[in-house]
Order: C-alpha cells, then structure tokens, then sequence
C-alpha cells in the first residue's frame, strides 16, 4: 500500500513538474468570472495576534488567484469555535464549507451526515473530485477511512506514509546532567526512581495532561482509552482491569508528588519545563526540541513507557494509519445549505491535486521554496517572517494539517526542516521493534441506526467517565469504588453502545475500496 | 468610668480602621499584582512566585504585542461602538419607561410593572433568545450586540425611584405652564436627579464595556467582535501541547496576558471617579416597589 | 389582571377619560413596552422548542413532538439532584457571606469620621466591580495554582498546598469567595446611601442615653437598614435558582462537577456544547418556573411578616 501511494506520489510530482501553463488549467471558474463559497475556519491561535481574517493569508490569496474562487470566511476565535458553530447550524445559516469538522461537530463528521447538516459527498467524488476520489480508493486500507461505508463525509488529508509520533514525554538533558542520570528512563520503574530524585532535587517531576489520560501509560497496561479492540472484539477502555492499574499508577504517582498538583487547571506548561520547574511532560517533540534550541538547554525525547524492558507494546495510535482525521483543520465538510455543492467539491479537491499539494504543502515556489537538485527547499521566509511565530507561518505560508495529500512530516514540515537534529529527534526511537497497533480501532464506519444508539449512550457515559477519572486519581474517590463505579457505567447501557460499535466493526473489514 | 469608655471607643475606632485599610488592600492587590506584571521583563515575570511589589524589570513589549495586534485595535473600535451607540439607546428608553412608571393614577400601571418586573426572575434561556434573535433577521449584526439590552430592568426600577422623589410641585407647576410630560421629563426630572442619571450611564457603559457571551453566541465573523472576547482568548490560551516552539512568542503571550487586561480594565477605570461623587446620592433606592 | 380591574372599579366609566388624559405616558411607554414584548415575551414562544424534538433542519413545525419527555429526563437523570443542590448551596452561600458582607461593611465604612480616607476607600473598594468575569476568573485561576498567592498565604498557616481550583471542596469558598472581592465594595453603596439619611437627632438622643457605638449601631443604624435589606433580600431569594454560568464555566472542570456544575452550566454544555438544543431548553424552561416558583413564595411570605413586597 505504501509503495502503491508513492508511486502514486512520484506520479503526480512528475506530472507538477512538467511545464504545462497551468494557470488557465486549474481554474475552477471560465476566465474572467469569479464565484464565491463561504467557509468556517476558525482563526488560529497562532496567528490571530497577526491577521483578522484568512484572506490576508498569503496561502489564500495565492488559491483565490489560481482556482478563480472568491472565499468569504468566517473566523470565530479558537477559544470559541465549537459554540460558534453550534450556534451556526443552530440558526442554518450555515457557511457551505467547515473546515476541521471532524473535530468541531461533536461526535464527528459523519454524524453531521447523520444529522443532515453535512452532505454525503459519495455522489459528487467521482465526477468532481477524481483527484481524491483515486486517492482514496487506491488502497482499501485508506478508503476504509477515509469514507463512512457507503457514505463521505469529508474530505480527509492523507499521507503517502504514516507519520512518526509526534508526542512523547519530552527530559531536558540538563536536568539529567545535574541529577547524575545518563539514560533516558525505558520502564515505569526507571520512571519512577528518576521521579524520586527529581523530587529530592525540588522539581515537580510530571505534568499530567488536564484530562488524566495518557495513552502511553495506559498503553504499558495494554489498554486504551475509549473503544479499542482485542482480536477483533471491540472493548471500552475506561471499565477494564488495565484501565483500573493505569489509575492506581497515576494516583500513586499524585499522591507521592510525581504528578504536579495543577494538572487539572495547567497553564504555562512551556514555561515551566523550561525553568525547570516540572521534569516532563507529553509534548510535540520537535517543538520541545526547538523551543531548547532558542533557550539554550537540549531537549531528549524518550520512548515509550513500559513494565518490563522487553514488554511487547500494542497500542501505538501514529503508525496505524495515513489518513489523519483527528489533526486539527485536517477534515473538510461541506453543508447542506451549500448552493453549489459541485463547485465546493472542486474547491476542497484542488488540494490533492498536484498544483494544489504543492501550494498547500510547501508554499509558492519562489517565495517561500525553490527546488534544489529535484529536491523542494524552504526559503528563510518559512521560519521569520514580520515576527510572526513559527507556527503562525505554516498557517500563513501554507495550510499545515490541511485536508490535503501529503508526504509525512519529515519531508516537508517547516518545524522538522529547521535542522537535521530536528529531524533526527523525531525519528529517534520511531523503529521500537516491540511496538505494533494491534489494539488500535480504525475509524469505523456505524450506520445511521448504530451512530445514534452510540451517541446517545456515550454522551452520558463519557461525561460520568471523565468526572470519575479525575476523582480516581486525585483520591476523592477512592478505587475501592472501582467495581460499583463499573457497574454504573455498564448501567448507562454500555453494551449496547459496544455492540453497535462491534457490528461496525465487524464490517468494517471486509470493505473494499470500489474499483473501476 | 467616662476614661475607660473613652479608651474602649479608641479601641474599636482603631480596629475598624484598620480592618478596612487591611480589606481594601485586599481588594487593591490584584489589580496592582496584574499593573506591575503588565510591566515586567517576560523572562523574570515567569520565574517569579508569590507577592508583586513592583514590576519585575521593566518592558513595554506586552503593550507593543498588545497594540500591534490588529484583532484588539479592532476590538477597541466596536467596544466603543457597543458603548456609545448602546449607551445611547438605554439613555433614551430607560428614562422614558421610568417616567411613566413614576407618575401615578394611569390604569394598567401596576401591570406593567408586573410586566417588566417578570422578566428579571423569568428567562427563556440561551437557545430560544437565539433564535429569537435570529428570526428578528439581527444575527451576525451588531445590533444583535445592542437592542437586545436595551432596557435594564433593575436601571429602570432605579431611576423610577429617583424620579418618584422629585417633588411634585415642579411637575404640577410645569403643567401649569402647558409643558408636556417629554419636556417635563427632559428638562425637569432628568436634571434635578442628574446623579442619578450618571449612575445610570455608567451601570451600562459597565454593562457593554465587559459584555462578551451575547457577542459569542449572537456573531459568528469576527469583524464585529469586542474587546472582551479577544481579551478572553487572549487569556484562556494555553501553549500545553501546542506546536508553538518559539520561546520568545510564548514568554510573550504570557506577559501579554497582563498587558490586555490593563488595557481592557483602565479605560473603564478611569471614567468611574469622574461619577464616583455621584454613587451615594444617585442611588436612593430606598424601595423598589411598584 | 385583578389589580387593574381594583383601579378600573372606582374610576368607573372614566376609564377612557383616564386612558385619554395619560395618553402621552402611554406613548412615552410605548417603546419600552415594545421592546420588552419582543425581547423578552416573543422568546417565550421558542420556548416550546423544549416540547419537540428540535432539529433545525426541520424547523419548529417539522420537528417531532415529545411533551415532557426532556423534563422526565433530566429530573431521572443521576445529575438532577446534584445541580439543583449545587444551584441553591452557591445562592446560600452568596446570600449567607456575600450580602450580608455588604451590610457589615456599609456599617463599618459608615463608622469613619475622616472624610477624605473614607473617600479612598470607598474609591478601591468599588473598583474590582468594573472588571469583567474574564479577567477575574484568569486571575483567581492564577493565584488559586499551587504555587500562587492564595497558597502562599495559606501556607503560612501550615495548609498544605494543593491546586484549590482542583478541589471540589474549594469551588464555593472560592466562587463565593470573588464574588464578595469583587462585589461587597459595590454593594455597599445602597446601604451608605440609606444610613447617611439617618436623621442625626437619633444618634444624639441614643447617645444621651449613654448608648455606646455598638448599641446605636444595634438600636439606630440596623433598623433603619431595614426596610431595605428586606427588599433587597427579596430580590435575591428570588434568583434563588438562577447562577451566572459564564463564571461557572470559566472556573470548573469535571473534577469539580461535584460542587461547581449548577444548571445553567449544564444547560450550557448540553444544549449549546452538545447540540442537544430541546433538552437545554426544557431544563432551562424548568429552571425559570422553579425559581419564580420561590420567588412569588417568598414575596408573600415577606407581604404576611413584614408587609413589605415587591408587587
């Protein structure tokens, strides 16, 4: 499948490459006419200290000068966009694209499909959107993805190949020099003595993401949050015994002071770590990685957590898949109120074509890359430009995590491309022979009937689950509660839910991407 | 005896005294902990803990941050059209509703009383005001921002009680001249209770000056944003887990945060003393019955 | 409507001469009128989104008829009772503490001779009123962290320091707590108002009795407080139900749901956050009923004690 959507990858590079005038072929709309689709996306955070709207962004002006399509956006701030949008189809007057749907539409895009407030594009993807439509029938690991069964509900962005992970608990090195340790921990033990001597050395040794989830703990206990399967048996996370040692670990870990007494209300993480206040956290590697770089101190990455130094671990969640539905802006949904849906289609499917890959992966060339040796290199602009932040340019320059088709992160993400270490760090320890995603479970595609039993369950569940969670690991409830707090959750008709999960599933592998 | 009472009253004076500069320095604290912040240099305004008594170095770069941000000087300019042209409007509803409420012996008065009354203990609740906003067609409008607190009910009971104590005489001699109730009302009874009615413009300046739920929910295009909800972005930014990897931009942000409430509190703060002197005479609001 | 019928009987067929000689206060009430009908009465009729199963694609007359079925299940709901708990105990506490805060203050301010000092204090302690709920709940969030000030001083007693915004049982201490910081200056306002009109020959006279100034504070300054307490007091049981969740959800997090999730900010997150706009709106719609329910309960129970009423 891999070397199916590289060469597929080359293909189209080659095509890019070849001097056609593509400036009239690539218009959406005859010369000389404009027309105009309405979008959602919310104004980064990054970048909102710089811009008020993405048509300053020279990324959008740059598609709006090539397709010929005029795009009135709506910006709501970051801190409120899921309301904005709440609101928004509350009222039906509702922009005929949102972008990161997945995300912001609470229980995903299909369920918006569901619900009627998306369309099921699968009618319109042949004829409008070949690009994609190829793409994501090239292989049936990727249309199982990417598409709902019978039905898509977004446009996906897909890589040619699976990313490295891209978060993991992050150590200075220099608080290592300074407590004598020379190796970075592999087991919970090692964890937990370095723990020990960072508290003796008066660091708040581990920031807890606020939810009291962390998949890499949980992950040493072969379990993970949520549904996940077992042989093909789909189970929930948060009821079984590995789920109950993962918060007996993490509330012992609270109760010595490993765990910093915030987590739940965090902020200023950053900093913290920088100061040296806390000792590690779950961190975008290479942002840590940076980040040391400008302050002066070095950044290691560390692999994932284990019992044993030769425990077999099954939950790895980057590897599992090419196509990255959960990455913030990286699914593209078109409403039920868009009046012409097939120019939408065309709009969103511009991005997988080879012109629009290159504008959104890279930039435009001559301004913010040029090609070297066949190769594609950022110009400096990629990395300072005008004081806007790092990150803030991948969004101005280029629609990082855009639903588009992409190489992975090493070969064109700006924050990877700063320095070969960067590179390096990120692919340190990415070749962990004991690590698989056997228990991973796909994003499997329930029918209407099974979508509404499941959200209709889990929403009351996950809230009930979240609030125990918490409680469990600060000790306000005590996990001699544990088994009445199982019975509640199986109370809340958990097996239903599971078993419309299960019939999905059960599906789900014997999808095959349509051929022509 | 007279001595001891003497020293007894001493005493007590002493202790009140103190007790009140000891709370008003508790009130004071944290806006001066937010001033000195606001000033500080990023990097030692991070690894500082516990009271502030003065800037920690000095920088300006939190307010350079702050003005060059082009979503905040946007902000500013609809703040100050929400405050004025809101002001404005309640300015001109709220004293004609009190007036009419303060005369007496009209039929159906007490229902309207009861009317306005209601709706301070009655709400509809977010989703129907949505959408009732939205088929009046004012969504993603300004006006969505202004006419829906046009009137508040708690203002209007106040000033219908200053009006209730201006003194008859002047309202039945003013008849006598053949003034109508307007002219009354503008040139009689708003001027004899001017501190009453700068209370009033101040309660609601208030008002839209710290305002942000109804513009979350009522505007979706941030062209028509206040103040208030980028300062809450501001503020509610968390770098954790962020792919931010520029130290300089987060200490910054940090230190931002304190910059954007000074410049989100003292336009507020400096308009109040002017009125202040007005606080203990305007609100006489010995009742609020009907 | 009896109450215009009582103003009708005497004036007899002189109702339309009446209606006729106040008909400028009617047009001068007219807009006033007219914004309430629409902003306030013309919502209740989306009010019955709570009784349908609301889909806006559908519109209220496409939607699905449901009766009470949201009401029966939010109040079989396991949350039910910890809201409606959560609800009423923070409106305790803020009645206990924050009004009565006011009250003492008010009363001590009113203590001071100089002038000038009393001026200054007034002044500080009215300024946290003008800062929004954002910035107060950012900064109680910031000194409530384990290393921050409120923990600083605590220490200073031997507490042991822990995140108190985490804590359930820290959310009404704290929550209570701001809100006496930023309101008890202000509230003080209408009492100073109230006792600088004390008539002075009272004071005098209890003082030639030999009162001291705890006794005259008992026996002249209460009792003319009084009647206003008594109204104001009214005026808060009747938000009895009501919690502002705009502070609510800037400052809770499900590890204080147990203490901090009251019903406006469940309506919020399940009727906003999760979509589920009926079901929001029959919880909110109860909501309002429940609280004027203790409201007219409490006017007539001050009418029949104390005579004093609000209508």
């Amino acid at each position: 499948m891999k070397r199916f959507a590289l060469l597929l990858m080359v293909l189209m590079l080659a095509l890019s490459l070849t001097p056609v005038s593509h400036a009239e072929s690539v218009r959406l709309v005859p010369e000389g006419e404009t027309a105009t689709l309405t979008v959602f996306r919310p104004m980064d955070a990054n970048l909102q200290d710089y811009i008020t709207n993405y048509n300053e962004a020279p990324f959008y002006q740059k598609l709006e000068e090539v397709t010929g399509v005029h795009i009135e956006f709506t910006n709501p701030t970051s801190s409120a966009a899921q309301e904005s949008l709440n609101m928004l189809l509350l009222s039906g007057n509702v922009p005929d694209i949102i972008i990161d749907a997945d995300n912001l539409y609470t229980g995903g895009s299909y369920q918006g499909v569901v619900d009627g407030y998306f369309i099921d594009l699968m009618p319109y993807l042949k004829e409008y959107a070949p690009e994609y439509w190829s793409i994501i029938t090239s292989d049936d690991a990727i249309y199982r993805e990417a598409a709902n069964g019978d039905a898509v509900s977004c446009f996906a962005r897909i890589y040619t190949e699976a990313n490295p992970a891209w978060m993991r608990l992050v150590l200075k090195k220099e608080t290592l020099d300074s407590l004598g340790v020379e190796t970075v921990p592999v087991t919970i033990a090692d964890w937990e003595a370095l723990f020990d001597q960072m508290l003796a050395a008066g660091i708040t040794p581990y920031m807890l993401n606020k939810t009291g989830y962390e998949e890499k703990l949980m992950g040493a206990y072969n379990v993970r949050a949520d549904f996940y399967q077992e042989d093909g048996v789909v189970k929930y996370g948060q009821i079984q015994e590995g789920f109950r040692q993962y918060l007996e670990l993490i509330h012992s870990w609270y109760e010595k002071g490993y765990i910093s007494k915030d987590f739940i209300s965090q902020s200023n993480v950053d900093t913290m770590f920088a100061t040296g206040e806390i000792g590690t956290y779950d961190k975008p590697i290479v942002a840590a990685y940076n980040f040391g770089v400008s302050e002066g101190y070095t950044v290691l990455s560390t692999p994932y957590p284990r019992l044993t130094p030769d425990q077999f671990l099954h939950w790895d969640s980057y590897k599992a898949s090419v196509v990255g539905r959960s990455l913030t802006y990286s699914t593209s949904a078109i409403t039920a109120s868009c009046k012409d849906v097939p120019l939408a289609v065309r709009w969103l499917n511009f991005l997988y074509t080879p012109e629009g890959m290159e504008l959104a992966n890279w930039g435009i060339r001559g301004e913010n890359f040029d090609t070297v040796d066949g190769k594609n290199q950022y110009l400096p602009v990629m990395w300072d430009y005008n004081g806007i932040s790092q990150e803030g340019l991948n969004y101005y320059w280029k629609s990082h995590n855009a639903s588009t088709y992409s190489d992975n992160d090493t070969a064109c993400h700006a924050n990877l491309l700063k320095s070969p270490e960067a590179t390096a760090i990120r692919l340190e320890y990415d070749d962990d022979p004991l690590l698989d995603s056997a228990i991973y479970l796909p994003n499997v595609s329930l029918n209407e009937e099974e979508e509404t039993t499941r959200a209709s369950i889990m929403n009351d569940i996950d809230t009930y689950v979240d609030e125990m969670v918490l409680k469990f690991i600060v000790g306000t409830e005590p996990l001699s509660n544990w088994d009445s707090y199982v019975a509640n959750v199986q109370s809340m008709r958990l097996d239903d839910a599971i078993a419309a999960v299960q019939a999905a599933y059960d599906r789900y592998m014997d999808i095959k991407a349509p051929k022509e | 005896m007279i001595e001891r009472r003497n020293f007894g009253q001493k005493c007590l004076t002493a202790l009140n005294y103190a007790f009140i500069t000891a709370f008003s320095l508790v009130c004071l604290y944290p806006l001066l902990h937010v001033l000195f912040a606001s000033f500080s240099d990023p990097i030692l305004l991070i690894r500082h803990r516990g009271l502030m008594l003065g800037p920690q170095g000095f920088s300006l770069r939190g307010y350079e941050t702050v003005f060059r941000n082009p979503n905040i000087l946007q902000g500013y300019g609809n703040t100050m059209f929400y405050v004025i042209v809101g002001t404005t409007i309640n300015m001109i509803l709220t004293p004609l509703g009190a007036y009419a409420l303060s005369r007496q012996g009209w039929p159906f008065r007490k229902f309207f009383v009861f009317m306005f009354v209601f709706t301070m203990y009655f709400s509809v609740g977010i989703v129907p005001s949505f959408m009732l906003v939205k088929s009046l067609g004012m969504l993603d409008s300004r006006w969505a921002i202004i006419l829906p607190t046009a009137v508040n009910t708690w203002n209007l009971i106040v000033m219908r009680t200053a009006f209730a104590g201006v003194p008859n005489e002047l309202q039945e001699s003013a008849y006598l001249d053949g003034a109508s109730d307007l002219r009354i009302l503008v040139q009689i009874y708003m001027p004899v209770t001017k501190a009453t009615m700068a209370v009033m413009v101040l309660f609601y300046v208030v008002e839209h000056w710290n305002e942000w739920f109804h513009s979350m929910i009522y505007l979706t295009n941030n062209r028509y944003y206040p103040l208030q909800l980028f300062v809450r972005d501001i503020l509610l930014f968390d770098g954790a887990g962020g792919t931010t990897e520029d130290a300089a931009a987060i200490y910054l942000k940090e230190l931002t945060k304190y910059s954007v409430i000074i410049v989100a509190i003292v336009p507020i703060l400096t308009v109040y003393p002017f009125v202040q002197k007005y606080f203990v005479k305007g609100v006489m609001l010995g009742s609020v019955k009907g | 409507m009896r109450k215009e019928s009582a103003i009708r009987k005497p004036s007899g067929g002189s109702l339309r001469k009446k209606l006729y000689r106040y008909r400028y206060i009617y047009l001068m009430l007219l807009p006033v009128v007219l914004y309430y009908v629409i902003f306030h009465y013309a919502g209740i009729y989306y009010s019955v989104i709570a009784f349908l199963d609301y889909k806006p694609m559908k519109g209220i007359s496409g939607s699905r008829f449901v009766g009470l079925k949201y009401f029966e299940e939010f109040l079989k709901s396991i949350y039910a009772w910890r809201l409606i708990r959560n609800t009423l105990l923070i409106n305790l506490y803020q009645i206990l503490f924050a009004f009565t805060a006011s009250i003492v203050l008010a009363l001590l301010i009113h203590q001071m001779r100089d002038n000038k000092y009393k001026n200054v204090i007034q002044t500080i302690t009215y300024m946290p009123h003008f800062i929004s709920i954002v910035v107060v709940c950012s900064l109680l969030t910031e000194f409530s962290e384990s290393d921050g000030l409120i923990n600083d001083v605590l220490a200073a007693f031997g507490v042991e320091r822990t995140n108190l915004l985490s804590d359930p049982k820290y959310f009404r201490t704290l929550f209570v707590g701001s809100e006496i910081w930023q309101n008890v200056g202000w509230g003080t306002i209408i009492y100073l108002a109230t006792l600088s009109g004390v008539d002075q020959s009272l004071h005098e006279a209890a003082a030639m009795d030999g009162a001291g100034r705890i006794q005259r504070i008992i026996h002249v300054n209460i009792p003319a407080l009084m009647p206003v307490i008594v109204i104001q007091l009214i005026m808060r049981v009747g938000r009895m139900m009501l919690v502002g969740f705009d502070k609510v959800i800037l400052l809770y997090s499900p590890a204080t749901y147990e203490t901090a999730d009251v019903i406006s900010s469940y309506v919020y997150r399940r009727g906003l956050y999760e979509r589920n706009y009926s079901y929001g709106a029959a919880v909110g719609l109860l909501n309002s009923v429940v609280n004027l329910a203790i409201l007219t309960g409490a006017n007539a129970f001050s009418r029949r004690v104390n005579d004093t009423s609000l209508w």
